[in-house]
């Protein structure tokens, strides 16, 4: 359809277009000029042949064609003032077809205007011409103001964005087409966004390029996600190698920093009893000997409980805490140097195991950081996961010390390690085996203790100990003798202990062994030692007996017979003879008596009746009968406090009474009758008797020599006696597991004490 | 100094068993000066002591001894197993039977056997102790007299 006014004012332009083979000749829409423009190719004809060919100047020519590609080269305004209809340029098509353009192009404007992601248009000379809602929202910008800007002009407070932008915008200008490509932008709010940017190109009428058309799509979210999964495969794998906490650390905390932009980092460990903390790892980028003094200032620190900071908070509260500036922040009490180092914000958060809190994490950067919540979210993965490493790195150091404690304990007890199957067939036998014994074990493994013949073990033995295995018991110190090397006997002991798997199914048996060869060869020497010493004893008994005996004998006969002889011929010799044969019969006497107190003595531990409770006042009592017409002689004086039950020997307690009161009487004063004391005192786990007497008492030189075999003070004219009372009171008290001694009493006389173990418990 | 011994009455036999012969003088030297008019009937060792008691062999016409003075260290039989015996034979068990013994160690030892001697003597090494021992024989042996029919 033409437009008549329009024809009629100018008629139908006629356009003849110079090398645009884009172009297609014929009629054209032009909205601005309202007319129909026939485009005609040029075919070779010059200006000049088309000016004259319509008639028209060239100036006139010129202008047309100028206003043509203009129109056409401007595909879309998509400013809200200007409607597509208005602006719409000559679009090379005709008016239908035009029209039909532009109500497809109103549709993909609108469709534009509804995108979620924000999108823009910018000119070939990088001016902005427009773009959607989403764009608006996104940046923050109302998108008139944007209009006409340049990209340094809208991203000014980000230079090195807005260079990125510039130098892709200058690739596709050089390179039409799409290009795409990643870039960290600021957003509204400040923050900064990963975008992924799509970029195409579009063409002006005469097919150069007009500008470009941008789409961004959002992609922080999952920008965020692969650091997130970056570092935590980093310190994963990090912890996974180290043995240690102290090891792993520097490498997780550097694939925070590293990943993120952090300048460093430090790791604080509790001391969950004393309350104190303490920085213990460190990570900072090599070239920053500023920080790296920081945070050796921090190392070199613990902080005790109850004093306040930054770790203390977190470590009290179990939540992250952050700060924006550290040289602000009055509760960082390590601001000064931090900011002195270059610091700017800092944050840190728990390390956690469950609802335990192990330690803390901290973090330093050199721009001011405001609080990201992503940034504590990925911070806090990171504390479980070092918190779990930890529990499990102080389970396993548990684990090693536990081990090395069995393998030295095993060590020290035992000499070697060995493994049954659950047939009771040896499947392992640890290298000391053959070091120690010099057997080899190859021909033990995979037979049973039983199958190798061992001298000391019958068939019945084997079988108990069969029983034993069978009935998956344990077993101690199982005495195998074996053949060693060179035909000697190894003596080996066994001891061992059931193995259940986790289903309680036998597995078999493991246990140590030790080679006790040595021991059992000191043992028999000490068996034969000991019989040896058996045999001897029984000897010298038997030699005590028959001596007594058999020289009592001759000595009776000396003795008789010098008496018969001075009976009979004694008018017959002279007082010299009768002296002499006095002495010869005293002599005996003297010899029989010395024989019979040996004899007694020797009898104290040979003839010793077994210990049984005893009420040693009736021993007492016994003794004062024995000693009745002493004690009537003496005129002597005995008392005694109540006396205890005691385990001992009656006759020999009595005895040691006997003898005991029997000195205190003999060796009495003879102006005073002699006053004579027993009692007994409770001391501890033995009762402590006590003879007290007011005799002549004992110097203090011959405390110990009294109770000596046949050791006297006195001569025999002044007290009787050979001298064997004491040494068998002695043996008694030894035989009963106590002590004898004396003690100068008060005043005058002496003390004897011995002392007596109580009954135990359970004995009666 | 002997003392008188009253012959009228019938003698007391005395069987002693004692292979030492200086003792077995000692004793019948002692029982001289006693006052028990007295037949001493003295043998060597415990198996004639037990012929003697039995009125075997030699001793077939032996009288049953009125009083054993048995010492313990006999070839042969020693004392212990003669006591045993006598003991143990109820046509002896009546005679009373004084162990002499050399030790107060030996008499302990024995009387755990429980084989019942009447009495135990050492042998002292004195005369005149043994003197008084005999003498306490005798005393015994009138004692055991003046018991109705010797029971």
């Amino acid at each position: 359809m033409v437009d008549t006014s329009l024809a009629k004012k100018s008629a139908i332009r006629r356009v003849r277009i110079k090398g645009r083979a884009e172009l297609v000749p014929g009629r054209h829409w032009d909205p601005a000029s309202k007319a129909e423009v026939v485009l005609e190719g040029l075919k070779g004809r010059s200006e000049s042949a088309i000016c004259k060919r319509h008639r028209i100047k060239p100036a006139e020519y010129r202008r047309w064609r100028k206003q043509f590609l203009a129109n056409i080269a401007r595909p879309f305004e998509l400013s809200r003032s200007t409607t597509a209809n208005e602006s719409r340029p000559l679009s090379g098509m005709s008016k239908k077809v035009w029209e039909e353009n532009t109500k497809a192009l109103r549709v993909a404007q609108e469709l534009i205007e509804a995108l979620p992601i924000p999108v823009f248009f910018k000119a070939r000379d990088g001016k902005h011409l427009g773009a959607n809602r989403a764009w608006e929202t996104y940046f923050g910008v109302n998108r008139e103001a944007f209009i006409g800007k340049t990209v340094q002009e809208l991203f000014s407070s980000a230079p090195e964005a807005a260079a990125k932008h510039q130098a892709e915008d200058e690739y596709l200008w050089r390179n039409p087409g799409t290009r795409s490509y990643e870039l960290a932008v600021p957003v509204q709010d400040g923050s900064y966004r990963h975008t992924l940017n799509y970029k195409a190109t579009f063409t002006d009428a005469d097919g150069g390029i007009a500008g470009l058309i941008g789409a961004i799509v959002d992609i922080t979210d999952r920008k965020r996600a692969e650091r997130r999964q970056a570092i935590e495969h980093r310190v994963a794998r990090i912890l996974s190698e180290s043995a240690t906490v102290s090891s792993a650390m520097p490498g997780v905390l550097a694939a925070f920093c590293e990943t993120l932009g952090w300048a460093c980092g430090a790791r604080w460990s509790l001391d969950a009893k004393a309350g104190g903390f303490r920085c213990e790892e460190t990570w900072w980028s090599l070239d920053d000997a500023d920080v790296a003094a920081f945070l050796a200032a921090s190392r070199k620190t613990t902080y005790q409980p109850g004093q306040a900071g930054f770790i203390r908070r977190v470590l009290g509260t179990g939540e992250p805490v952050w700060i924006v500036d550290v040289s602000a922040e009055k509760s960082f009490l390590r601001g000064k140097e931090a900011a002195a180092a270059g610091l700017r914000s800092a944050f840190a958060l728990p390390i956690r195991l469950g609802d335990q809190i192990l330690g803390a994490l901290e973090f330093f950067h050199r721009e001011e950081q405001q609080p990201d919540e992503w940034l504590l979210k990925t911070g806090a993965a990171m504390g479980v996961q070092v918190g779990h490493f930890m529990a499990r790195a102080q389970a396993e150091r548990e684990l090693r010390e536990s081990e090395a404690r069995f393998r030295s304990l095993t060590g020290l007890s035992s000499d070697w390690y060995w493994e049954q199957d659950e047939e009771f067939r040896l499947t392992f036998m640890s290298s000391r085996f053959v070091e120690r014994t010099g057997i080899d074990p190859a021909p033990y493994i995979g037979r049973k203790r039983w199958d190798a013949p061992a001298p000391n073990l019958s068939e019945a033995a084997w079988e108990r100990h069969r029983a034993q295995l069978e009935r998956h018991e344990p077993f101690f110190d199982f005495e195998v003798e074996r053949a060693g090397p060179g035909g000697n006997s190894v003596w080996l002991s066994l001891s061992g202990e059931p193995v259940f798997d986790e289903e309680r199914r036998f597995r078999g048996y493991r246990g140590v062994g030790t080679d006790i060869t040595d021991r059992k060869r000191a043992q028999a020497v000490l068996r034969a030692a000991y019989d040896e010493l058996a045999r001897s004893n029984a000897e010298l008994q038997q030699f005590a007996y028959v001596a007594s005996h058999d020289l009592q004998e001759p000595l009776r006969m000396i003795g008789s017979y010098t008496q018969l002889l001075e009976r009979r011929y004694g008018d017959k010799l002279d007082s010299d003879a009768r002296e002499f044969m006095a002495f010869i019969v005293e002599g005996a006497t003297r010899m029989k008596q010395l024989i019979e107190d040996l004899l007694a003595y020797s009898r104290v531990g040979t003839r010793g009746k077994e210990l049984r409770p005893v009420r040693s006042q009736e021993a007492l009592d016994r003794a004062l009968v024995n000693l009745r017409a002493t004690i009537e002689a003496s005129g002597a004086e005995i008392t005694s406090d109540a006396l205890p039950e005691i385990n001992a020997d009656d006759t020999q307690l009595t005895q040691l009474f006997q003898n005991l009161v029997g000195n205190a009487m003999k060796f009495s004063r003879k102006e005073d009758p002699p006053r004579i004391h027993v009692s007994a005192e409770d001391s501890g786990h033995e009762w402590r008797f006590t003879v007290a007497d007011n005799g002549i008492g004992i110097e203090p030189q011959y405390f110990e020599r009294i109770f000596m075999v046949f050791q006297r003070l006195h001569t025999r004219d002044e007290y009787p006696g050979t001298g064997i009372g004491l040494a068998i009171c002695k043996k008694v008290v030894d035989r009963h597991g106590g002590r004898i001694w004396v003690e100068p009493a008060h005043g005058k006389g002496s003390k004897f004490f011995f002392t007596l173990p109580k009954i135990q418990k359970g004995e009666t | 100094m002997i003392a008188e011994i009253d012959k009228t009455a019938p003698p007391v036999e005395i069987l002693l068993v004692e292979d030492n012969l200086g003792d077995a003088r000692l004793t019948r030297e002692a029982l001289k000066e006693g006052k028990v008019y007295n037949n001493l009937h003295w043998v060597k060792d415990g198996v004639e002591a037990l012929d003697f008691l039995h009125k075997r062999g030699k001793h077939k016409d032996a009288p049953k001894p009125d009083i054993i003075l048995l010492d313990l260290n006999l070839p042969k039989k020693d004392g212990r197993e003669v006591l045993q015996e006598i003991k143990s034979d109820p046509r002896l068990q009546r005679i009373p039977v004084v162990v002499l013994t050399t030790s107060k160690a030996e008499e302990d030892v024995l009387k755990t056997y429980q084989l019942h001697a009447n009495c135990y003597v050492t042998k002292p090494v004195d005369l005149e102790q043994f003197i008084k021992v005999v003498r306490s024989i005798d005393n015994f042996w009138l004692t055991v007299v003046t018991l109705p029919n010797g029971k």
